[in-house]
């Protein structure tokens, strides 16, 4: 059988195996993505109840694993409300849009080294990072739409808030992460990683996060930045229940309001995914050899697993982070932004470039 | 030839899209044209791509997808577009525009079917690539970039003056 | 890389940038003090300019930099003396404009400022980047400039039209320069000169410098893109009127020149009668247009059109003749449109409208004042001994001289006869409305500060010195055009 299946496989031509593993890899990074999307929820959910000293959710399956099936399929079976007064176009394109960038985003992320002689990741772009900024900063048009095409004011308060907010944080975001590129000198997302390989000191790491001042400032700056992106706390002021009764997504229900829901948890993915590659290594470990290529079936799914690893570790964080802090104002969120980090992240640019020509001069 | 058809595909897609941005006969709603302009943008970036300009192609969806065209619908979903939907198409104006664009269209296709493509010119090298890219921009381009630098300032400086809400 | 011959730019940008920051510090009342400091740092530029360029354009001052991108040569040296003079002279008049601006006076200087940085780099533009970035720095500071009296609907109103129409202009060159790149693959003027000829039949490359003169013709106001200028005219602030008139023309012609007789001479040589016909409608649609408009900035606008029609005379006539009398007329204009726009701004100061009535009473309440304006007209009329005679009769002449070559040359000099004669028309309506209207509504004597005056004494100087002794200057523009025809010296 196995034998079978080989024959077939060494058979196919260059395009026939790239187009079929491609495929083949896209399926599955989607299925794992949904996966996590749904097991983040329960994470949220558990966590927070463990922080504000409650049980959480404990009912469906053991230790209520099975609850985001519950919930997925009582968000497919709800009535959908549709209300009369909305423009219904953008008002059904808007939830589906703001899955997509998370989804397409995946293609450029290196989630692994190899895995059977195929590269583990979708599309090794040699412009990999601007390619990730681009489709991220499409994502705006779910929530400017959504404010949009609901035609009442609080969902458009909301749509108008978050365009700033994530026009804003991209602009911070973007500038942030230019030092780690004038450190690598390649926009390649593997040659990122490739960068962080081996240790210093002897033990530590050498991630760009502990690898010099200016870049741990650059990954604070991106922190922060992500979590302005995702609409997460401290900066979910497009929803902020309180002041917009729910915001851009008010007059959502059903599998459209789990469609906004889910993308909110995509893109928390998909921050902490370019967080991990750009700041902590990406799938490698700097102990045990686990920083080369993998050769065998083994090191590659355990890379695969410490990539996986390290992005739970960052979601447990969001989730921690959002339970901890309270709401920042509004001004307070565009003064952070525009006259805070956008400034930093300039100066961390100029000192970087300096730094790096003085050592180049040496 | 894929990438034939896929030129064929994108540029379609392109003038389509472009089209719908200023006559669309289902919506007169500019949000609509300003979604349009959004996809038209996104299949020149495919164009770009089909030129091995990746740079270029990031930065056309980075820019002007991503953050321009945002700004845009921010400030449509601010104005009033009741009037814009109300507002009647004049039929000379129609007719003016349609003329002078056909008119500018049929000399170019006259102009275009009477060249032929010359033969003593380099073959376009590929300098999509950002390192090609940046180089050209800091070395033989480089006082226009910097004029360009002035420029912003100058625009910066203008929408400031321009939109600050308190005169003093 | 030679960035000493790029002194005189970074100068002024440096310049700009110190008047923005010096808003910082300077306490309110003092910044309006600051359009003098400026302008006295450019007549020192100026002189510094014209006192070093002596000693060094003989040896060697020529050359060029960032890969013959940016030339300094004859051509631009006198433009950008040009530039500079006008710039000086265009912020006195903004500092007498300052309290009719009600926000950011030192902005206002600065922003005036960086454009004729734009002016400058036009000037030595060489190339199709540097012409659609140094253009689209004055044209965009100009959209700024126009509509910065912002509470004024008028303003307003000229600011939008300039943007759209602007836009749509810039829209057009760069698909010509995409065109032409993209048939020839060069973007130095130079190197394009050298393979042109082999262009002249290709239908796509022809269509690219069509829309790239449909860019230039835009600045300069020719005749199919003409419509924006009235409106803009008459609803800009005065001073931005003036530079508009005076330093956003003179850059679009520098381009022009330098794009029709150093870029694509073979081209040009076929195009005779597509200027002829250009210069022709520009020289008529101006002049008529002029006749029945009241508001003397939108008059002004009318005759700018046709002053536009009378400079291409001399690109139309092709001869190096023509195109020294073409900076000979710009030097001309210089001195009358700002000596006209000065007048203007001080007069109608207190005055909604910029309305010919208003001027009524004018030799009573100053009385120099009145002896400007009237200098101004009869010299944009075209009138002996001042200025704008000899500009005209110079142009006049090097198209007649043409006219063995090909008749329609006769035509256009005909025509611009015609267009001088209907112009005396309105110009003198100013001039009467001056001297001989009855029902004055104020009779205040009008206080003219000391620079103001320095400004307009030196405008005056201008207008009879160009007129009566026109040597020095036509030496300058003719040495100057030389430098279109050896291109070769930019070559290193």
């Amino acid at each position: 059988m196995i034998e079978s299946v080989n024959n077939w496989l060494n058979g196919l031509s260059d395009t026939q195996s790239l187009v079929l593993f491609t495929a083949l890899k896209a399926v599955v990074c989607f299925a794992i993505m949904m996966t996590m999307v749904a097991y983040t929820v329960v994470l949220e959910r558990r966590l927070c109840a463990w922080i504000q000293d409650r049980i959480g959710p404990n009912r469906v399956g053991p230790f209520g694993l099975l609850q985001p099936a519950a919930d997925g399929i009582k968000a497919f079976f709800k009535e959908e409300m549709t209300p009369a007064h909305v423009r219904k176009i953008f008002f059904t394109l808007a939830p589906m849009i703001a899955l997509i960038p998370a989804i397409l985003n995946l293609a450029v992320i290196p989630f692994g080294s190899n895995l059977g002689g195929q590269k583990m990741v979708l599309a090794d772009l040699n412009v990999g990072i601007l390619y990730t900024f681009g489709i991220v900063s499409l994502g705006v048009y779910s929530i400017v739409l959504a404010g949009y095409a609901s035609n009442s004011k609080f969902p458009f308060l909301g749509g108008i808030r978050s365009s700033a907010q994530l026009i804003s944080y991209e602009i911070a975001m973007g500038m942030s992460v230019i030092p780690i590129f004038l450190f690598v000198g390649d926009l390649n997302l593997n040659s990122v990683i490739q960068a962080q390989t081996g240790t210093q000191l002897g033990f530590l790491p050498n991630w760009f996060v502990i690898q010099s001042p200016m870049t741990f400032l650059a990954f604070c700056i991106f922190l922060v930045s992500s979590f302005a992106e995702t609409n997460r706390t401290p900066f979910d002021l497009p929803e902020a229940e309180q002041e917009l009764a729910g915001g851009y997504n008010i007059e959502y229900s059903a599998i459209k309001f789990a469609m906004f829901f889910m993308g909110e948890y995509a893109n928390m993915i998909l921050v902490s995914a370019m967080m991990v590659t750009l700041f902590f290594g990406g799938w490698t470990l700097p102990w045990f050899g686990l920083d080369q290529p993998a050769t065998d079936l083994i090191h590659g799914v355990l890379h695969i697993g410490i990539f996986l690893g390290k992005v739970f570790l960052f979601l447990v964080l969001f989730v921690w982070i959002r339970w901890m802090w309270p709401r920042f104002r509004y001004d307070q969120l565009m003064d952070l932004g525009w006259r805070k980090f956008i400034p930093v992240a300039l100066a961390n640019i100029l000192v970087t470039a300096i730094w790096l020509w003085w050592r180049s001069a040496k | 030839m894929a990438t034939d058809i896929l030129f064929y595909v994108l540029a379609a897609l392109t003038l389509i899209f472009g089209a719908l941005v200023v006559a669309n006969p289902f919506s007169r709603n500019p949000v609509t044209s300003a979604m349009f302009l959004v996809l038209t943008i996104i299949s020149m970036a495919g164009l770009f791509v089909l030129l091995h300009a990746f740079f270029l192609a990031a930065v056309q969806v980075l820019v002007y997808a991503g953050a321009v065209m945002v700004l845009f619908l921010f400030v449509i979903m601010l104005l009033d577009l009741k009037e814009e939907e109300r507002r009647k198409i004049k039929l000379t104006g129609l007719v003016a525009g349609v003329v002078s664009v056909g008119a500018i269209v049929a000399i170019f296709v006259r102009s275009l079917l009477a060249t032929k493509p010359s033969e003593n010119l380099p073959a376009p090298t590929a300098v999509g690539d950002t390192a090609t890219l940046g180089k050209m921009l800091f070395t033989n381009y480089l006082l226009p970039f910097e004029i360009v630098s002035i420029l912003l300032l100058v625009a910066m400086v203008g929408v400031i003056l321009l939109s600050k809400k308190d005169l003093k | 890389m030679n960035l000493s011959l790029m002194s005189l730019e970074i100068s002024v940008v440096a310049l700009g940038l110190v008047v923005l920051l010096a808003d910082l510090w300077l306490p309110a009342e003092r910044r309006r003090a600051l359009g003098y400091v400026a302008a006295a740092a450019l007549g020192l530029l100026l002189l510094q300019n014209l006192s070093g360029c002596c000693s060094c354009c003989v040896a060697g001052g020529d050359g060029t930099a960032f890969g013959g991108m940016f030339v300094q040569d004859g051509l631009s040296v006198f433009f950008k003396r040009f530039f500079l003079l006008a710039g000086a002279l265009v912020l006195v008049l903004a500092v007498e404009f300052s309290d009719r601006i009600a926000t950011g006076v030192s902005e206002y200087y600065s922003l005036i400022i960086f454009a004729l940085a734009g002016m400058l780099f036009a000037a030595s533009a060489n190339d199709f980047a540097m012409l659609f970035v140094s253009i689209e720095l004055i044209t965009i500071t100009f959209y700024i400039l126009t509509s910065f009296t912002r509470g004024k609907v008028a303003a307003l109103e000229a600011g939008v039209k300039y943007l759209i129409l602007g836009a749509l202009s810039s829209a057009f060159m760069v698909y010509g320069i995409a065109l032409v790149w993209g048939t020839t693959g060069k973007f130095n003027f130079n190197e394009l000169a050298q393979v042109a000829g082999n262009f002249t039949d290709n239908k796509v490359f022809l269509f690219g410098v069509v829309f790239i003169l449909a860019g230039l013709g835009f600045k300069i106001a020719a005749f199919p893109f003409q419509m924006w200028t009235p409106d803009v005219y008459q609803g800009a602030p005065t001073p931005t009127t003036a530079f508009l008139a005076v330093g956003s023309k003179a850059a679009g012609f520098v381009l022009l020149l330098r794009f029709l007789f150093t870029a694509i001479p073979s081209v040009t040589a076929h195009w005779d009668k597509l200027l002829i016909i250009i210069s022709g409608i520009t020289i008529l649609y101006g002049n008529l247009c002029a006749i029945p408009q009241r508001n003397l900035k939108r008059l002004l606008g009318y005759s700018s059109i046709a002053h536009a029609g009378y400079l291409l005379l001399g690109v139309a006539a092709m001869t190096s003749a023509g195109q020294s009398a073409v900076l000979y007329y710009l030097s001309g204009y210089l001195f009358t449109t700002l000596a006209a726009f000065t007048v203007i701004a001080l007069v109608m100061r207190h005055l909604d409208s910029e309305d010919i009535a208003g001027l009524a009473g004018l030799n009573q309440r100053s009385p120099l004042l009145a002896a400007t304006l009237t200098l101004a007209m009869v010299s944009l009329a075209g009138i002996p001994p001042l200025a704008g005679f000899f500009g005209k009769f110079l142009l006049l002449k090097a198209v007649i001289e043409q006219g063995a070559v090909n008749h329609g040359y006769y035509c256009l000099a005909f025509t611009a006869l015609v267009g001088v004669v209907i112009s005396l028309y309105y110009y003198f309506g100013v001039i009467r409305a001056i001297y001989w209207s009855k029902d004055a509504a104020s009779r205040e004597p009008i206080l003219i500060s000391t620079p103001m005056r320095v400004a307009i004494v030196g405008c005056i100087a201008g207008i009879f010195w160009l007129g009566v002794a026109p040597g020095a200057v036509l030496r300058l523009a003719e040495s100057a055009v030389n430098a279109l025809h050896c291109p070769g010296l930019a070559l290193n």
